[in-house]
Parts: structure tokens; sequence; C-alpha cells
């Protein structure tokens, strides 16, 4: 059950029924969140729901002890002991078939087959994202932080919270939890604004980044050698835009549904593609997952506090696995190392000086932007193989284009929301807010029908399978 | 928190409810089939009544949209098992007017006792076709089977092939996809609605045409269709009865791809939009001749409706679909071809493995 599915459209609603009768009773409140949340997680595969839930009961055990726990070793030990569970769970299903694969040829020479070693089991949604969530709480609290959370059904609520549970944004402790521990905000007003982010997301989603795939991107990364140089261009400027619409979509969703349950999540996305340097995009781009890593991974492993070469030692590392977290192939780790060569460079000689020198803003940004497309060619290809063609596809293809205007029109429509300020944006919603009730209504119930005919084959959202 | 602050939500789902309702009325006035007023038929002199025709199944113990008859054969009578697929089920019109039923009745009058079993539903495809086969083939014992079925195919096999590439924008593998099931009870509702339908086809089909769209299914689309055939061929055999292919026929062919109306067109689109128009002409071209050759091959009767009824319009009220007229030739065509095994003895009582001498 994705946001954008008819399921959703039949299940939110009937949620957020069962959470105003119970809203005044904060336990049965919090029943409903975490049965809610269950169901949506189960609507996937039913058996993973048990890993959601070992996963809770580790880290709410591990949590109660390391506050408890007064010796550094010991407390060292339950961290270890519990980062050990928590990857542990994330390597057996996301890593540890693409492990064996890599060291099958090595071994083969030695004449083993370890292909046995193989297993069939699918990647859980969302495992990544709650998983980070988890541990940060673990690590928060083992760095002295005070997010310990004794309630059970409160903790649980905390890492299955439906609307960023299978794709983030990753919340910490301290932004959520303590918003348990008070009676939510839901307020007309916040119901409004959160259902128009909700719309926003969607069409984000359905109108523009299943658009660009369905119209071109998709037929071209499939067999790039059937398209012209241009087309190839293009698509590739067009899953630049598809990728990003597709995924602060998701967020927008999720924030917004979040928002009408009276939460407030993180922002996770702020205009990536207008960045003067890789390192702003990073600071724009998954917002969430950035942070994550920069706070638990790059500070841990000595950050910009050490020698310069142990610097970029850690950009590199930070990324390496930042490309890895998002799928375990060896185009996902190319996109990280790429990342983290640019990141080296931009720390070697600043950003600034590296990437543009004196180039105008404009410049920066297009030069930027430019060196993130490259990347994400990276990101999407399937393999060496396919790498190869579509970079030999480029440079020999000639010109012509199979796609039709639609197609541009919808890439048009990416570019200019991007550069459209967002005080614009807010000036147009604080006009929407303020029609009445059912001119919002007519026009959203307009819109559902529209992204129904917009939506040809319900394809997913791009980072469940991260 | 109070219910006040979902106002909103009530007011847009009365919205969709008044939209739906007045759109099924409009279906309702315009002979569509609808949730709440159910199927009518636009088919002038057909009245609502007569759709569901007592004498004709499908019941409980009758899986067949044809005449209701017994299991039990008689001697010296002969039993044809029609599969296909919407072409032939045409729940918009009563059983009595399908091809199938006609050509019952025209077989008939030539003498004799021959039934007809329409084993035809909406929506499916060969491998439904011989799983029905497997499951009651056996207990109904046709002598003959005939297949009429190809464009159900060419959808299915477009989803395969690098031509009909799913949109998952995702790289690598894809544990998403893999997960969801989209055929859930609640995308069944939501299909059936009239909006859904209306905006299916205003919407969704002109964005279909907006693809990047392949101009054939090519070798390995052919490839499959043919291995469908050949299993179609092989399950008819084994439960002893003798297959008989049909060419598959369309409203216009290759000389009429400039003229083909919009509505037509936009009809294509309309669930699958993989295949150009001219990637249907010649997807189907293509499979035509795979089914003469496998029919030359394998030593089958080919009834060649293509011949006969392709590029008429006015038998068709889509791209693949017969008006009453066009059953009736299509029924007329079968007839002509089968008279000669009308004068034959059953297989039951022949046995003649496979073939038609």
């Amino acid at each position: 059950m994705s946001f954008n599915s008819a399921e959703f459209l039949f299940f939110f609603p009937l949620v957020l029924l069962a959470y105003a009768v119970t809203f005044h009773r904060e336990r049965w409140r919090e029943v409903v969140l975490l049965l809610a949340s269950y169901l949506f997680y189960m609507s996937w595969n039913w058996r993973y729901a048990g890993l959601l839930m070992l996963s809770t009961v580790v880290d709410y055990s591990v949590g109660r002890l390391i506050v408890r726990e007064s010796r550094p070793e010991v407390r060292k030990i339950i961290l270890v002991a519990s980062l050990c569970s928590n990857l542990g769970m994330l390597c057996l299903f996301k890593y540890y078939n693409f492990f064996v694969e890599l060291v099958g040829p090595a071994t083969t020479a030695f004449g083993l087959d370890v292909s046995f070693l193989r297993h069939e089991l699918l990647l859980p949604v969302g495992i990544s994202f709650y998983t980070f969530q988890t541990m940060s709480y673990t690590i928060d609290l083992y760095r002295g932080e005070k997010v310990l959370e004794k309630d059970f059904l409160k903790f649980a609520v905390f890492v299955a919270f439906f609307p960023q549970l299978v794709a983030g944004p990753i919340v910490r402790a301290k932004l959520f939890l303590p918003q348990l521990h008070r009676v939510p905000m839901v307020t007309h007003e916040r119901v409004q604004s959160g259902l128009l982010l909700v719309f926003r997301g969607l069409f984000k989603k359905v109108v523009i980044a299943d658009l660009l795939g369905l119209l071109a991107v998709d037929k071209v990364f499939a067999n790039p050698t059937a398209f012209s140089s241009w087309d190839l261009l293009i698509a590739l400027y067009a899953y630049t835009f598809q990728i990003y619409y597709d995924f602060s979509g998701y967020s927008d969703i999720a924030i917004g549904l979040a928002r009408i349950l009276g939460f407030d999540l993180p922002q996770n996305f702020n205009r990536p593609y207008l960045s003067q340097s890789v390192r702003e995009f990073w600071a724009r781009w998954h917002i969430s997952l950035s942070t994550w890593l920069r706070d638990y991974l790059y500070f841990s492993l000595g950050g910009n506090r050490v020698a310069p070469w142990r610097v970029r030692v850690n950009l590199m590392i930070t990324m390496l696995l930042g490309g890895l977290w998002h799928g375990a192939a060896l185009h996902f780790i190319a996109w990280g190392a790429y990342h983290g060569v640019l990141l080296m460079l931009a720390s070697r000689k600043g950003d600034e000086v590296v990437l543009c020198g004196w180039w105008t803003t404009v410049r920066r940004q297009v030069v930027c932007f430019h060196l993130i497309v490259l990347g994400w060619l990276l990101f999407r290809v399937q393999d060496l193989p396919n790498l190869v063609q579509y970079v030999e596809g480029l440079a020999k293809n000639g010109m012509g284009t199979q796609f039709h205007g639609l197609f541009y029109m919808i890439l048009g429509l990416a570019i200019t929301l991007h550069i459209v300020p967002m005080e614009r944006w807010k000036e147009i919603e604080a006009h929407f807010l303020r029609l009445p009730i059912p001119v919002q209504a007519s026009m959203y119930a307009f819109l559902l029908v529209l992204y129904c005919g917009f939506t040809l084959e319900s394809p997913s959202f791009i980072y469940f399978q991260f | 928190m109070n219910l006040a602050c979902l106002k909103l939500f009530f007011w847009i789902a009365c919205f969709l409810v008044v939209g739906e309702v007045g759109l099924e009325f409009r279906a309702k006035l315009r002979g569509w089939e609808s949730i709440l007023f159910g199927l009518t038929t636009s088919v002038p002199g057909v009245s609502q009544g007569g759709l569901g025709d007592a004498e004709f199944g499908p019941t409980p113990s009758f899986p067949f949209r044809s005449r209701v008859i017994s299991m039990n054969r008689q001697p010296g009578d002969h039993r044809y098992w029609l599969a296909s697929s919407s072409h032939a089920e045409d729940s918009y019109l009563p059983p009595s007017m399908t091809f199938p039923n006609i050509l019952e009745r025209l077989l008939k009058e030539k003498g004799g006792d021959t039934a007809v079993l329409n084993a035809s539903r909406a929506g499916i495809d060969i491998p439904e076709n011989v799983n029905d086969l497997k499951r009651w083939g056996g207990q109904w014992r046709p002598d003959y089977v005939i297949l009429y079925q190809l464009s159900a195919s060419i959808t299915s096999i477009t989803k395969r092939t690098p031509a009909g590439t799913r949109s998952q924008g995702a790289p690598a593998l894809n544990n998403a996809a893999k997960l969801v099931d989209p055929i859930s009870w609640v995308n069944r509702l939501v299909e059936m609605t009239t909006i859904y339908a209306n905006i299916k086809g205003q919407v969704s089909a002109r964005i279909g045409a907006n693809r990047v769209l392949a101009n054939d299914l090519g070798l390995q689309g052919e490839q499959e269709y043919s291995a469908m055939l050949q299993d179609f061929i092989d399950t008819t055999r084994a439960i002893e009865s003798v297959p008989i292919l049909m060419t598959f026929a369309t409203s216009h062919t290759r000389k009429h791809l400039a003229v083909i109306p919009k509505d037509i067109v936009l009809g294509l689109f309309k669930y699958s939009s993989f295949l150009s128009v001219e990637g249907w002409v010649t997807s189907i071209e293509r499979m035509n001749a795979a089914i003469r050759r496998i029919a030359a091959q394998e030593g089958i009767m080919l009834i060649d409706v293509e011949d006969a009824v392709a590029g008429h319009p006015e038998f068709f009220r889509d791209f693949v679909h017969f008006t009453p007229a066009g059953h009736e030739a299509v029924a007329r065509t079968m007839r002509d071809a089968l008279m000669v095994l009308e004068r034959r003895k059953p297989v039951l009582s022949v046995v003649q493995r496979g073939t038609v001498r």
C-alpha cells in the first residue's frame, strides 16, 4: 500500500476517523497509531512486521540498559551489541547476497562454489530507514542525550510511525518522542495545510516524476542504443528531476500526513539543484540522511578535527557507505565514491575555488548541477555495460528525438517549479488556503480523479527499494 | 481535535460521490455499464432484460456463456469449445448475439446436434484459456477446441518485453515492485467506478499516446506467442480433442493506418500503451503469420477470420471487438469452415489425435 495507491485512499480516512474518535484518550490514540502503522507495513508483506517489532524491542531494551549502566566499557558493549543487531539485520536482508556474489568469482578460482549460500529473501520495505532511526536513538543515549523513552508503546509508535516508516524522513528521537508526550496539535488550519502538502507531494510524484519516467527515462535507460545522443542527454536531465520529484514528493506526503495527525517531521529537501557546491547539495538533498551520516558516521570517525588527509578519508568512507546505503550494487558504491571525490576536492581547496573559482553564482549553480547530473548517471544505470552503452550513445548516436511534446512540457514544468522561489509558492498556498472549504475540496476531488488518470501503472516510489 | 477538523475530507468524499453518481447516470443514459445501474446495452432493439437469457450460462454448474446443456454426450453429436476473451464473451450483448452462439445456431440449421461451449471471459489470455481447458475440458469432452485470442496476448507480452519496460524509475533491483500486489479488491472497486473509466479514457489514453512507443513486438514477442499457441495445442491434444486455430481480425489494417478514427486510437492506448498504432498492426500481422505457420506445421485446421472480416469497420465497435453484424460475419465464416467437420463423425468416436484431414 503506497501513498499513491487506491488502498491508501481508503486506509488513511479510516485511520483518521479512528484517530479522531480516540484522540482525547492518550493510550487509545497511540494504539490506533501503532495498529495503523503495522497494518500499513504489513500490507507489503505481513511476515516482515516481526522484523520491525524485533528492532523495536531490541532498541527499547538496549536504551534502558545503556541509561541504567554507568560503567563506560559495559555501555560500549551494549551499544556494540545493539549496532550488531541492527546492522546484522540490514546486512542479512540487503547486503548478504551482494557480498556472496562479490566473492563468488574469487572462490570459484579456488574450486569453491558459494552460490548455495545465496538466500531468496525479499528486502523488507523501509528497513534502511527504520534501522537508521532506531540506531540513532541508541547512539544518542550512549552519547548522553536525554532521549530515553520508558513507555514501550510510545517508543513503538516512534519506530513504526507510518507516514515516514518506509521512505523517511529519518526522524530523530529527540524531535519525535517529545511530540508523543504532549497532545498532538490538530487544528483545522494544520489539517488544511497538511492536506495541501499531501496533494503537492502527489502532484510531484504522479504528474512529474512518474510521467518523466513513463514518457522517456525508463525506455531510454532500458535500451540506450535505440536513442539519439540528444534523447540520452535529455533523459539524463529528466532522470535528475524524476528522482528529485519522486523522493521529495514522498517526503511532502509524509510530512503532510504527519501534520494532519498533529506531528511535525523535519524538512527533507530544499531545492537541491540550486546548490552552488556539492557540499551545499548535501545540505539540501535528503537532509535527514545526510545529517544522520554526518552526526553518526562522519563525526564518529573524527570528522574534520583530525589531520587533513584523515578528513578526506573520513569523507570518502562516509560517502561510500552512503552510496552503499542506497543499495547493494556496485553502481551505488561508485556513485558514493564519485561524491566522496567531489567532497574531498572541495575540502582540499574550498568549494568555490575547486568547483567554479571566480565564476558567478549562476555559473556555480550550473557547474554544480552538471556534476550532480553526472553522478545520477552512475546511480541510475543497471551495470557497467549499461553505463558504457549510455556514454557511447551520448557521444555517437547523433541528433533527433523520439520524445513527444508532452514530455518536454513536463520537463519544463519540473525545471520551472524547482526554480520558482519558495516565498512565491508560500504566497500561492496561502491564497489557496483562504478559499472556502467546499471550493478547496472540489479542487482536491478533481485532482484526485486526475491523478487516477495520470497513474498509468502505479509505479512505486524509487526510494522504497532503499 | 474534533470531527469538525476533518470537514475538508467529508467535502472531498461528497464531491467524489456526487461526481460518480452523476457520471453513472450519464453512463446509464448512454447504455454503458455502471456500478449503480448495472449492465445495460446500447444495441438498438436489444432490451436490457435480454442480456441474460435464461437458457444461457454461465451457471454454478455450467461455466460457459452459451446455451446450457448436459455434461453427458449423446452419440453422434458434435461439441465445440471456443476459447477466447472479451471478443467472444461480449457482455454488452445478449449471449445469443455473440458469435459462438450464432455459430451453434447456424450449424444446427444444417442438421445434426451441435453444441458450442463458449469458454471465453473478458481479460483472460491464452494461459488462462489453457487452464480452463485443463480444469473443465476432461469433463465436458469437446471434439474440437477453437482458439481466438491475440490482442490480450499482445498486451500481456508487451509488459514482459523491452518494448513494455514497466515504469519503476528504479535502478537495479526493485523490491517494492515485487512486494506490491496491484490487484487488490480496493483496486478492483476503484476500477469499477465510472469516474475511473472516464478518466482512463480521457487522460490515461492520451498520456499513453505520448510515450515512446514501439513499432513492433519483435521476434521475442512472436516466440512467446508461438509458445503459448503450442501450449494450447498440446493441452487440447492431451484431452483427446482437436485444436483449431483462428487468425485475428481488426477493424483497420495497414492500408487504413492513416484514417483510423481517433476514438479507436485512444481506445488502444486506454489499457495498453506500449505499442504505437503501427506497432499494433505490425504485431498483429506478425502473429497472424505465426498462427498460419503453426497451423500448417501441426496440420491443424485454420479459420481465416482476418481474411473475411478485417478492415471492415462496420463489423467492429472498436479496434478488436465486434458489432452484432461482426459477430454474425465471424460466425458465418466459421460455419463455412467447420461444415467439413460436421459431415464427419464426432472426434470422440474416431479419436484422430490432433489432425483434421
